[in-house]
């Protein structure tokens, strides 16, 4: 079936007759010398002087066909053996299309219109496609046996996370694009300027909402303090709202305010955490509003409990006394299967899995006799600085074979690690060595040592939990209206494009003309010329 | 030494092939050569006069009172006198500058020009006085007879400096008739391109007893538009102007018309016993010449 990309270009073709008109006057402004006129007069030419020719000159005929190809391309012309191109469904998961509205939720409303719509379209094959994240997708069978509103349902439980729009130009253009969305993201405004987007179905009219944004826990790292609790509520809507907040921990009532949230505006609550042994603490806003997925936010507390530390061989005095002053670790806490963090001390200390410090006691303890430095493979940990007069190592240093090297010293490796996701550290400095124990940096090693192998930073980190912000605004806004991309998905799936052909009969006809037109013009000058 | 440019149509002539064509053209133009014993022939022309020329055998056909009896007697064979003719030597060429001659690219120019300069050596070597006429639509040069190689190279200055007109005036042959003399042999180069081709004004030229002989310039490209479509066409001369569909056979019927003129001219002239002959302008001067020679000699045969 033959299709046009842009049709319109083709009322150009009115024009015809006047090319057809303009071609009356041509030869009759250069009329053309010839040595008797009596020649070519016959009975039903008649001589005249300025008057036009009764008849256009028949090369308009050339250019009319020219230019009628030149039309005839800016149209697109494609050659479509099969008419009937996929449908791809871009079907917005994230949070704010799970608001509750009259109805059901808003994913629910917008897929049954696009069931409805899809059944009217009567296509075969359909894609359905994540907007968060768009490898995750759907193909929809056409069989009359399948309820697709139910897949789909089954297919959108849960969000995906903030729309993730691919670029217009990673999108498949031998497809038809369609829009399941509330328009709450702005980001899917600005990518509806590009997309090729046939068809936009919007759902969703709440504008109000109310989330626990953030939930977070610090740590007590002063004998007697307890942890703080801090919880954020922010009021996403475009009203004053009045919210019951609730904290439990472990279940049991910690705490209960009574907020009042302008429009767009945050509160922050904070409170002592007692029970550090409670499993998580979890804050509750009420009464709910659309989006009750955001009026809830859970913190796992398992981080909160103190890292526990396992020794095995004869660690120094001066490292056992660094560990059990660390107030986020308990030394001897756990059984030898389960511990959070494993030391082994000794000349040659035992071989333990991840996460896990071996420290190597020197023998034969010498002074380093270049600056040590930390290598880019020591990642984010804040490192202390270490004069090399405070460190000693071995002479008889063991061959290290850990592949990241931490910390080293003119070619000679002080600590390593595995690469390992819960790495081994190796440590071959001398730790009991009085000039480095004295120091305040020293603490600060061991602690660098475990936050590395723990992949942690015990002394600074927060435990938390949130809610994007961003995610709980549903207010939709208005979207740029879709453009039928019907015509041009046609054409490229799997379509000829005529474009290339009707140039070349183009060319050709141009050629042609041209041809005609320089004999005409040099024989008017060979006939017209005269001897000087 | 006459100046010449590289545009000149007598740079394609060559004096030692017309020194060549001479020996040709001698019995061609002027009939039985003229032999005294003990001598090489003349080209003197016998004829009418009053001047004697030399004796020659009785022949049958000559006129009995121009038996010279005392030659006879010493001869012991009919001897009859000769006269030089004087008139019949004084030769004009009349060569058509109109218009229409700038056709194709100067062709028909380049060619009547050759023709002229070439025909007017080979009657002076002959010794014929030879005088030139350029006419249009009335005589534009006239250069009076003369004799000899002077009057060759008069005649082909004369020509160098002509050109066709540009624009206007038409062939009119019968302007040359008032200025020449009776009984006068005129060579006519033409193209002849007028509607009734030029058969008056040649007829007018035998009516004073005068010898002609014409010489048609044609180049069949200039019927040939090589365009398509309609076209204005406006004659060369004339300016008058026409409107032309060439999808009606337009350039068919302009050839065909120009053959049938030369038919008809063609025909014309062979009743009036005037030796024609249609020059190509793709022959080349020495082509064409020689063919006229030869229409001369079938003539005599």
């Amino acid at each position: 079936m033959l299709s046009l990309l842009s049709p319109a270009w083709l009322l150009g073709l009115g024009i015809l007759p006047l090319i057809r008109w303009l071609h009356r006057f041509h030869d009759a402004r250069s009329p053309l010398p010839v040595s008797a006129l009596f020649l070519w007069r016959t009975g039903q030419q008649a001589e005249s002087a300025g008057r036009l020719p009764a008849r256009p000159d028949p090369r308009w005929r050339l250019r009319a066909l020219f230019f009628a190809s030149l039309l005839l391309t800016l149209a697109g012309p494609h050659w479509n053996p099969e008419p009937e191109i996929p449908i791809e469904v871009w079907i917005d998961d994230s949070l704010s299309m799970f608001a509750g509205e009259s109805g059901g939720s808003r994913m629910h409303t917008g897929l049954r219109e696009l069931v409805t719509s899809l059944q009217g379209a009567d296509r075969s094959i359909v894609r359905i496609r994540s907007l968060s994240n768009p490898a995750v997708s759907l193909q929809l069978d056409a069989s009359p046996d399948n309820d697709w509103l139910a897949i789909l349902d089954a297919w959108t439980l849960a969000p995906r996370g903030r729309p993730a729009p691919p670029p217009a130009v990673q999108m498949a253009t031998g497809a038809e694009h369609w829009l399941l969305t509330d328009g709450a993201d702005k980001a899917i405004d600005e990518w509806l300027q590009t997309a090729p987007i046939s068809r936009v179905i919007q759902v969703g009219q709440a504008t109000d909402n109310v989330a626990v944004t953030r939930l977070a826990v610090r740590p007590a790292l002063e004998p007697g303090e307890l942890p703080q609790a801090m919880v954020t509520v922010s009021n996403t809507g475009e009203q004053a709202v009045e919210r019951r907040l609730t904290l439990l921990a472990g279940g049991k009532k910690l705490q209960q305010w009574s907020l009042s949230l302008a429009a767009a505006t945050s509160a922050t609550r904070i409170v002592p955490l007692a029970d550090v042994s409670a499993p998580n603490l979890r804050a509750s806003l009420a009464p709910g509003d659309a989006l009750r997925l955001d009026d809830e936010l859970q913190l796992e507390l398992k981080n909160l409990a103190p890292v526990a530390v396992r020794m095995y061989g004869s660690c120094g005095k001066h490292l056992r006394k660094a560990l059990y002053t660390h107030p986020r670790l308990a030394v001897g806490a756990g059984n030898a299967g389960s511990y959070d963090l494993g030391i082994a001390c000794g000349h040659n200390p035992a071989a333990l899995t991840g996460p896990a410090l071996r420290v190597h006691t020197p023998q034969r303890p010498q002074g380093l006799k270049s600056a040590a430095y930390w290598l880019s493979g020591a990642g984010n940990i804040r490192w202390p600085d270490l004069d090399p007069e405070w460190l000693y190592i071995d002479a008889a240093q063991p061959q290290a074979n850990a592949s990241t090297v931490l910390l080293s010293s003119a070619g000679t490796t002080l600590i390593t690690a595995s690469d390992a996701a819960q790495p081994v550290v190796d440590v071959f400095l001398d730790l009991e060595n009085i000039s480095l124990v004295r120091q305040p940096e020293y603490p600060a090693l061991v602690d660098a040592l475990i936050g590395y192998a723990l992949n942690r930073r015990l002394l600074t980190e927060t435990i938390h939990s949130e809610h994007p912000l961003a995610e709980s605004h549903i207010a939709p806004r208005p979207l740029a209206p879709a453009v039928k991309y019907t015509q041009a998905a046609r054409a490229a799936a799997g379509s000829i494009d005529l474009s290339p052909y009707i140039i070349l009969l183009g060319i050709l006809l141009l050629l042609t003309d041209i041809l005609l037109v320089s004999r005409s013009a040099g024989h008017a000058a060979i006939s017209t010329s005269r001897p000087g | 030494m006459f100046a010449q440019t590289l545009d000149d149509p007598l740079d394609a002539i060559s004096e030692a092939e017309l020194a060549r064509l001479v020996r040709v053209a001698d019995p061609l133009l002027a009939g039985r050569p003229l032999l005294s014993p003990g001598h090489r022939p003349t080209r003197a022309r016998a004829g009418q006069g009053v001047e004697f020329l030399d004796h020659q055998e009785y022949a049958v056909g000559d006129d009995l009172r121009s038996i010279d009896w005392r030659a006879t007697a010493r001869c012991r064979h009919p001897q009859i006198r000769r006269f030089r003719n004087e008139r019949a030597a004084d030769w004009f060429v009349c060569l058509d500058r109109s218009a229409s001659m700038s056709f194709v690219n100067h062709s028909k120019w380049r060619l009547g020009v050759q023709l002229a300069a070439s025909l007017s050596y080979l009657l002076l070597h002959l010794g014929n006085r030879v005088g030139l006429m350029l006419f249009s639509s009335d005589v534009d040069t006239l250069l009076p007879p003369g004799r000899g190689h002077f009057q060759y190279a008069r005649v082909a200055a004369a020509l160098r400096n002509s050109a066709p007109r540009a624009s206007g005036g038409g062939s009119q042959l019968r302007r040359c008739s008032r200025k020449l003399a009776p009984r006068t042999p005129v060579l006519v180069i033409s193209d002849f391109l007028a509607e009734d081709g030029m058969q008056t004004a040649l007829t007018g030229l035998l009516a004073a007893g005068r010898t002609v002989q014409a010489l048609q310039v044609v180049d069949d490209a200039e019927v040939d538009l090589r365009s398509s479509g309609t076209l204005t066409l406006r004659d060369a001369e004339s300016q008058a102007s026409m409107t032309l569909d060439l999808s009606d056979d337009g350039a068919a019927s302009a050839a065909a018309s120009l053959a049938r003129l030369q038919d008809d001219l063609a025909t014309c002239c062979r009743s009036k016993g005037i030796p024609f002959t249609a020059c190509q302008t793709g022959d080349g001067w020495k082509k064409s010449v020689i063919r006229h020679l030869k229409h001369l000699g079938a003539g005599d045969a």
